[in-house]
C-alpha cells in the first residue's frame, strides 16, 4: 500500500494528515504516508497548506490573563441576553390564557383579607394581652392568641413587655416603716384617746350638773313655790287686750274724722268671751296689786281700735292666756249680737275698720 | 438594666377579716392597744401605697400618720368593720390625692429625676440593678395620671382583689377593671422602650 496511487490512497492520506501534523500517526502508517506525499503532488500540496495554516494559527497574538475573564463574561452575558430575548420571544409567541374578569379582584381581596385578619388579630392581642396573662380568657381564644404570638414578632414583643411590666411592678422594692414613724403614730393616737376620755368626763360632769339643776327646778315647781316673775309676761301687742271681767262694755272711741255738730260718739262693743269667773291659776293665785301691765297707746298711734281704751283696761291685770282680739279675730256669728263690734253714730267706716273686717252698723 | 431582677413577691398577706373585725371593733371603742395592732398590721401597706403615689418618703410618712389619725377618729362611724383594710386604703388614696394637690398648689411638683432608690438588703451589684429598675418603675408610675396610678399600685403592687379595689376606690368592679386595663396599657406603652433596650 506504500507505493499505491489513486483516489483511495489520497483519501487514506488525508485521513492521516492531522495525525501526521500532531505527531500522533501510527509508526506503521508513517512511512507509507511519507512515501505517498512525496509521490502524489496533490497530497503534497495539501500537506504544505495544512502546515502553513497550523503555523499561522500558532503565530496568532495571545490574550493576557486579565483580559480573558472579562471577555468571557461579556460573551456569556451576550449569550445569556440573547437566550433570554429568545426565550421571551418564544414565550410571547405562545398562546396566552386570558384571566377571568374577577380574578384579579379576587386575588386582591384575598390578600387584603389576610392582612386584615393578621392586623385584627394583632389588635385583639394588644387588647387582650393583660387578660391573657391573668388567665381570664376562654381556652380557645387563649390558644389562638398564643399561636399568633409565636408567629408575630410585634405581638411577641407586646407579650414580653406586659410580662416584664407585671414582674417589675410586683417585685418593686418596698419601704419598711421606720420605728420613729410608728412611735409618732402611736403618740398621736394616744393624744386623741386622752382627749376623748377628757371630753367624756367633761360631758359626764356637765350632764350631772344639768340633771341636778333640773331636779331642783322640778322640786320647786312641785312644791308650789314657783312664781313666775312679772317680767316674763309678754308685753302688749296692739290688738291684744285683756279679757274684761264684765260681758261687754261700751267703749268710747275718738272719731276718726271731724264730727258735725254733736260730738261724735262711736260706740264700740268689744267682743269678749262670756263672763266667767276667773280661772284659778296655779302660777298666779289671783290679781295682785301691781303696776298696770297694759297701757293705752296715744290716739294718733292707733286711731281706730286700740287707742283710747278706757276704764278697767288700764287697771286690769289679766293672766296672759286670757286675751281677746278686737272683732277682727272673732267669728261674725249672727246670733251673737253682743259679740260683734258695732259702731253707732255718723262716722263713716274707716280704713282700719275695713282692714280688720269689722262689721259696721251705721 | 435588668427589669427581670424585680422578682414577684406575691400579694402581701394581712390578718384575716374576722381578726381585723374584732380589733377594729375594740379600737372603735377606744382601745388603743387594739388600734396599735391594726397599725402594725397595715402600716407597711399604707406607707408603700402612699410612697407609690407621692414618691417621697417624708411625704409618705406624713400621709401615713394622717391616715391612721383619721382612721382612729372616724372608726366609730365605720359600719362594716370587717372592711377596715379597704377603708384604710380609701383614706390613704384620698390623703395622697390631697398631698399631691397641695404640692401642685405650692408649685412644688416632683422632678422625676429626684426619685431615689428604695434601699434593700441585697448585695451591692444586685442592689444597683434593682435600684435602676425600681427607679424606672417609679418614674413610669409617676408619669401616669393619678386615677390610673392608684389602680396599678393596688392591683399589681399590693395584690388586692378586684372587689377590695372597688371598695377602696368607691366604685364598681367593672369600673375598676376598665381603669386597670387602661392603666396597664399606658404603663406598657411607656415601658416599651426600656424593654427594647433590655432586649427581652
Amino acid at each position: 500500500m506504500a507505493g499505491e496511487r489513486g483516489p483511495r490512497r489520497c483519501a487514506w492520506a488525508l485521513r492521516q494528515l492531522d495525525g501526521f501534523l500532531d505527531g500522533t500517526i501510527e509508526p506503521s502508517a508513517l512511512d507509507a504516508f511519507v512515501v505517498h506525499a512525496r509521490d502524489c503532488a496533490s497530497c503534497a500540496a495539501t500537506l504544505a497548506a495544512a502546515q502553513r495554516a497550523r503555523e499561522a494559527l500558532g503565530n496568532l497574538p495571545r490574550l493576557t490573563d486579565d483580559q480573558l475573564p472579562a471577555r468571557i463574561n461579556a460573551a456569556v452575558v451576550r449569550v445569556a441576553e440573547n437566550d433570554t430575548r429568545t426565550v421571551q420571544r418564544s414565550l410571547a409567541r405562545l398562546p396566552r390564557a386570558k384571566p377571568s374578569p374577577g380574578h384579579r379582584e379576587a386575588i386582591r381581596a384575598s390578600v387584603a383579607a389576610q392582612a386584615s385578619a393578621r392586623a385584627g388579630m394583632c389588635r385583639t392581642f394588644g387588647d387582650r394581652v393583660e387578660a391573657l396573662l391573668d388567665g381570664d380568657l376562654p381556652a380557645g381564644l387563649t390558644l389562638a392568641l398564643e399561636r399568633h404570638a409565636l408567629g408575630c414578632s410585634v405581638c411577641a414583643h407586646t407579650l414580653a413587655t406586659a410580662k416584664t411590666g407585671r414582674a417589675a411592678l410586683a417585685g418593686a422594692p418596698r419601704l419598711a416603716p421606720a420605728v420613729a414613724s410608728r412611735q409618732r403614730i402611736r403618740d398621736a393616737i394616744e393624744r386623741i384617746a386622752a382627749g376623748r376620755r377628757r371630753t367624756r368626763r367633761q360631758v359626764a360632769w356637765v350632764g350631772a350638773a344639768v340633771a341636778a339643776c333640773l331636779a331642783v327646778v322640778a322640786g320647786l315647781y312641785g312644791s308650789g313655790q314657783w312664781v313666775q316673775p312679772p317680767e316674763l309676761i309678754p308685753h302688749s301687742v296692739v290688738a291684744d287686750v285683756p279679757a274684761p271681767v264684765a260681758e261687754s262694755q261700751p267703749v268710747a272711741v275718738a272719731p276718726a274724722e271731724p264730727a258735725p255738730a254733736t260730738p261724735p260718739q262711736v260706740e264700740m262693743r268689744v267682743a269678749a268671751r262670756p263672763a266667767s269667773p276667773p280661772e284659778p291659776s296655779r302660777r298666779a293665785p289671783g290679781p295682785t296689786p301691781r303696776e298696770p301691765l297694759w297701757t293705752s297707746r296715744p290716739a294718733d298711734d292707733a286711731p281706730a281700735v286700740a287707742a283710747n281704751l278706757e276704764g278697767p283696761v288700764d287697771t286690769y291685770v289679766a293672766p296672759p292666756r286670757e286675751t281677746i282680739r278686737v272683732a277682727s279675730s272673732l267669728p261674725p256669728a249672727a246670733d251673737a249680737v253682743g259679740e260683734s263690734a258695732a259702731f253707732s253714730g255718723h262716722a263713716e267706716p274707716t280704713s282700719i275698720a275695713s282692714a280688720h273686717n269689722v262689721t259696721l252698723a251705721l | 438594666m435588668a427589669l427581670e431582677c424585680l422578682v414577684t413577691m406575691g400579694p402581701r398577706s394581712v390578718s384575716t377579716r374576722s381578726e381585723t373585725h374584732v380589733l377594729a371593733d375594740a379600737a372603735a371603742h377606744g382601745d388603743t392597744v387594739a388600734f396599735d395592732r391594726l397599725v402594725a398590721e397595715y402600716h407597711e401597706r399604707v406607707l408603700n401605697v402612699a410612697y407609690r403615689m407621692v414618691s417621697r418618703r417624708e411625704d409618705a410618712e406624713d400621709i401615713c400618720q394622717e391616715v391612721f389619725v383619721k382612721a382612729f377618729t372616724a372608726l366609730p362611724r365605720l359600719r362594716d368593720r370587717s372592711q377596715f383594710g379597704s377603708w384604710l386604703l380609701r383614706i390613704t388614696a384620698n390623703c395622697a390625692r390631697d398631698a399631691l394637690r397641695r404640692r401642685r398648689r405650692r408649685k412644688d411638683d416632683l422632678d422625676l429625676d429626684e426619685i431615689g432608690p428604695v434601699p434593700s438588703d441585697d448585695d451591692h451589684a444586685r442592689e444597683t440593678e434593682r435600684d435602676d429598675a425600681s427607679r424606672v418603675v417609679q418614674r413610669l408610675l409617676m408619669g401616669l395620671p393619678e386615677r390610673h396610678r392608684i389602680v396599678l399600685v393596688l392591683r399589681d403592687i399590693e395584690g388586692l382583689s378586684y372587689e377590695e379595689m372597688a371598695q377602696a376606690l368607691s366604685c364598681t368592679v367593672s369600673s375598676v377593671k376598665n381603669r386597670l386595663h387602661r392603666a396597664r396599657k399606658l404603663f406598657r406603652e411607656r415601658l416599651d422602650p426600656y424593654v427594647k433596650a433590655d432586649e427581652v
